[in-house]
């Protein structure tokens, strides 16, 4: 077991990584809360994918579908039972790129592991537990798409993307839903559940070599098997659709703007150029840029902007959504920060400090932690041990640089409106 | 875990020393009787506090000057009791040994400067930032619909009449808000100085000179605090409201009024009874309309107790809503007949337990907890512990007795 430090954050971290494959994160706390999660590396971005030497597909939404039917299992237990019995909070979620099933509590954490463990290993696919699921799904789609906001943000996205399934709501459509079979789900589960897909990771009051036993000692007849091979597309630099006006009785009008910016030329670290886009959105568009002192006087913009920053592929989607009496205002007022991408020395110190400062506060609490090393994980694939350095080191040049290369000339509009 | 309280010449300060965490929470407990005004004019101080103030007169400069100090988080939390409405200031702010010398002084200064310090023009709030914050409050309440759980919960909410005043409608809030201006805002901001009482509380490795700071800054002629107590109802008729909208899903909202509660039943048996009936997958609501009969998505029961009310809420299609309301009355009197066993309660009390010890990893729970026993005069965690592991069956099922519906609100979706 290797013990690696969080630079300047008094927090240790053991990691392992069993015979199987599967990755082991342990980070001591002097806590109360214990929390545990183990991620697979399958989201709603995943549709198509190898099986027995072929190209197979799967309904959109199908990550998620599979995440509602794991908790089930054949005896007839039901995991979020036993987290319960044992007065934990269990849970799981879905995103666009994995699919997280979690639970922390002060008390019973082995029982309460051995749950975890035995939620993602064991699959119990019926047609009748299939079907029953579909309903329950379907009215957390509707409740999903009662609000105007989801319902922009959904369409622009769909509309953003000819071919990344990326372009789908992590939930799926009314249709695609209905299409989902318990064999699509065996094909996922077979291809994706495989501990060398998967990585644990445990915040709180714990012993690393004792967590590390149990898991080994857990997965001993389970093996390696191969990673899996899913489709690559490709996906065009122009978005699908470029406006869409939806109709909905609703008092004010709500859009959501998604540019498309194609990333495939850049040449540093993942968690780098990331830090850098999002310097980019905090110097423009958040609290310390003026840009609230602007839209907050426009009176063509009637609810606060907010902004939001994701990666698929090898696109990032800068998302930009608020309340509108008109629609090109706010446009024009996102257009005109993005044709000055400069950036003051005071104010990336400015952004740097909040990052900093987040990470001293967050690392105080063991949710926070654990979120903290699994999203690191998840967007780049290992622990940034050194994020507080990195975070220093991020100058004015490379910004600038990186900002010059940025094309937001392909946008999509969405306007839900009466 | 023990506090010290400080009687000042218009104040009381309490405060509670811990060095488990790296930060400092302080929280300004505003209150006075609650009128129906009270309401806007607090949204709307809550607004324009946090957009300018004296010394920063504008969203950017302000923020930029919080980032230099490791960025504070500041922002106003309010509770209501029939009686009573509370303004509470709160922030939290990295303690000084994690950053640098000098900063916990700067902090409580940029924290304070929201209220004491506001951006101020001729005896009025800036009529620009004003009019802004104005604008913004009344598009909210307008296009409050769009947003049809917060909607349907505010509708019930006002259904149950609560107050010792009629709820406005939105509609109505925004005829009063248009009538109110820069120069009345300011009136009533000047006013919480001499009509609202004032406690404050410091929580984290605080050190004398965070006491001088507050006390230098502190100025007012603040009224001697009151508890906040639980209300009494009575429910004569259910009432039924329906709504429509064209969102697929509906929402059904069920009001519940609890009446002549013990304080331990407000405190603690009510909070337990609700976690049973619909507080978590393996509730008794969840298991019966979600997983046996697949009629909703979700299905929650949540209690209140500053107002002796449960609602119970739940995301469906339109045609199952009489059997949904069915199923929940049916529950609620199946444990009043005394069928609830002690297996259940030992696990929810066990749930609740976990929630009590885990708040003592947040600094932010316990200064919550501190203000609940000085403003509500709750227990420690300590005590909440002792209490709950007394709570036996037979309190869960005389508790089932007293409450009663009393609104039905549903926002009917197109399936």
């Amino acid at each position: 077991m290797k013990k690696k430090n969080f630079n300047n954050l008094n927090l240790d971290i053991y990691e392992e990584e069993l015979e199987n494959g599967l990755k082991i994160f342990v980070c001591p706390m002097n806590r109360y809360k214990i929390d545990a999660r183990m991620t697979v590396n399958f989201g709603a971005d995943i549709l198509e994918f190898e099986k027995d030497g072929q190209m197979i597909k799967a309904p959109a939404g199908i990550a998620h579908f599979l995440e509602h039917k794991m908790f089930g299992k054949e005896d007839g237990t039901d995991i979020t039972t036993i987290y319960e019995k044992n007065g934990a909070l269990g849970n799981a979620y879905t995103d666009d790129h994995v699919t997280v099933y979690h639970f922390n509590s002060p008390v019973n954490f082995y029982d309460n592991l051995l749950a975890l463990l035995r939620c993602v290993n064991e699959p119990y696919f019926t047609e009748e537990n299939v079907t029953k699921e579909i309903g329950i799904i379907d009215q957390e789609l509707k409740a999903t798409l009662s609000e105007p906001d989801a319902i922009a943000y959904y369409v622009a996205k769909y509309n953003s993307y000819h071919y990344l399934p990326y372009k789908y709501p992590v939930i799926g459509t009314e249709d695609s839903i209905k299409q989902i079979t318990k064999d699509n789900l065996y094909d996922v589960y077979n291809t994706f559940y495989t501990p060398s897909n998967m990585h644990l990771v445990v915040t709180g009051n714990v012993d690393p070599e004792e967590i590390v036993t149990f898991v080994r000692n857990y997965y001993k007849d389970i093996s390696k098997r191969e990673k899996p091979i899913i489709k690559t597309y490709n996906e065009p630099k122009q978005v699908a659709r470029e406006k869409e006006i939806i109709h909905k009785d609703i008092s004010n009008k709500v859009c959501f703007l998604n540019y498309k910016v194609d990333l495939s030329d850049f040449d540093i670290s993942n968690f780098e150029l990331q830090r850098y886009l999002n310097v980019l959105l905090l110097n423009k568009f958040s609290s310390l840029s003026g840009f609230n002192d602007i839209t907050l006087k426009d009176e063509n913009i009637l609810s606060p902007v907010f902004w939001m920053l994701d990666v698929e592929d090898n696109f990032a989607n800068f998302g930009f959504q608020a309340e509108v009496k008109n629609e090109d205002a706010l446009l024009k007022l996102i257009e005109k920060q993005l044709t000055d991408l400069s950036i003051s020395e005071e104010k990336l110190k400015l952004i740097k400090r909040n990052w900093i400062n987040g990470y001293i506060i967050n690392t105080d609490q063991v949710i926070q932690t654990s979120e903290i090393i699994n999203g690191q994980i998840i967007k780049y694939g290992h622990v940034v041990y050194d994020a507080l350095d990195c975070i220093r080191a991020l100058n004015i040049q490379k910004a600038e640089e990186i900002f010059n290369k940025l094309d937001f000339s392909n946008k999509s509009l969405v306007i839900v409106q009466k | 875990m023990d506090y010290i309280k400080k009687e000042k010449k218009n104040y009381n300060l309490y405060i509670m020393k811990t060095n488990d965490f790296k930060v400092v929470n302080i929280s300004f407990v505003f209150q006075r009787k609650n009128s129906m005004e009270d309401e806007l004019y607090r949204t709307l101080l809550k607004r324009i506090l946090f957009l300018k103030t004296a010394k920063y007169d504008s969203l950017e400069k302000l923020s930029s000057a919080g980032a230099e100090i490791y960025n504070p988080k500041v922002f106003v939390k309010t509770q209501t009791s029939s009686i009573y409405r509370t303004f509470n200031l709160r922030a939290e702010f990295i303690n000084e040994k994690y950053t640098e010398d000098g900063m916990n002084k700067s902090n409580i200064e940029f924290i304070m400067d929201y209220f004491w310090h506001p951006f101020i023009k001729d005896d009025a709030f800036d009529k620009e930032t004003f009019d802004l914050c104005k604008k913004n409050y009344i598009e909210e309440l307008k296009s409050a619909k769009n947003y049809p759980e917060e909607y349907a919960l505010d509708e019930c909410w006002r259904s149950l009449n609560l107050y010792e005043f009629k709820l406005p409608t939105n509609e109505e809030l925004i005829k009063i808000l248009e009538g109110i201006d820069e120069k009345k805002l300011y009136s009533y901001y000047k006013s919480m100085f001499t009509e609202d009482s004032l406690d404050i509380f410091v929580v984290g490795d605080v050190t004398d000179d965070m006491e001088t700071v507050i006390d230098d800054y502190i100025y007012g002629d603040f009224q001697k605090s009151v508890m906040l107590k639980p209300h009494e109802y009575t429910v004569s008729k259910v009432n039924k409201i329906k709504e429509k909208t064209d969102n697929p899903q509906s929402k059904l909202f069920l009001g519940y009024k609890m009446n002549n509660l013990t304080t331990y039943e407000n405190e603690y048996v009510s909070l337990i009874f609700a976690m049973i009936l619909g507080g978590g997958t393996e509730s008794y609501l969840h298991s019966e309309a979600r997983k046996k009969r697949s009629l909703c998505y979700y299905i929650y029961a949540s209690c209140y107790n500053l107002f002796n009310v449960m609602i119970v809420s739940a995301g469906i299609s339109a045609k199952n809503s009489k059997e949904v309301i069915k199923i929940t009355e049916a529950e609620i009197n199946r444990i009043k007949n005394g069928d609830v066993d002690d297996d259940k309660l030992t696990e929810v009390k066990q749930l609740y337990k976990n929630i009590l010890l885990e708040s003592k990893d947040s600094q932010m729970s316990l200064i919550n907890n501190l203000v609940a026993r000085v403003t509500k005069e709750a227990d420690d965690i300590e005590t909440r512990f002792k209490m709950v592991d007394k709570m036996s069956v037979d309190d869960i099922i005389t508790l089932a007795g007293k409450v009663k519906l009393d609104t039905i609100f549903l926002l009917e979706g197109t399936e």
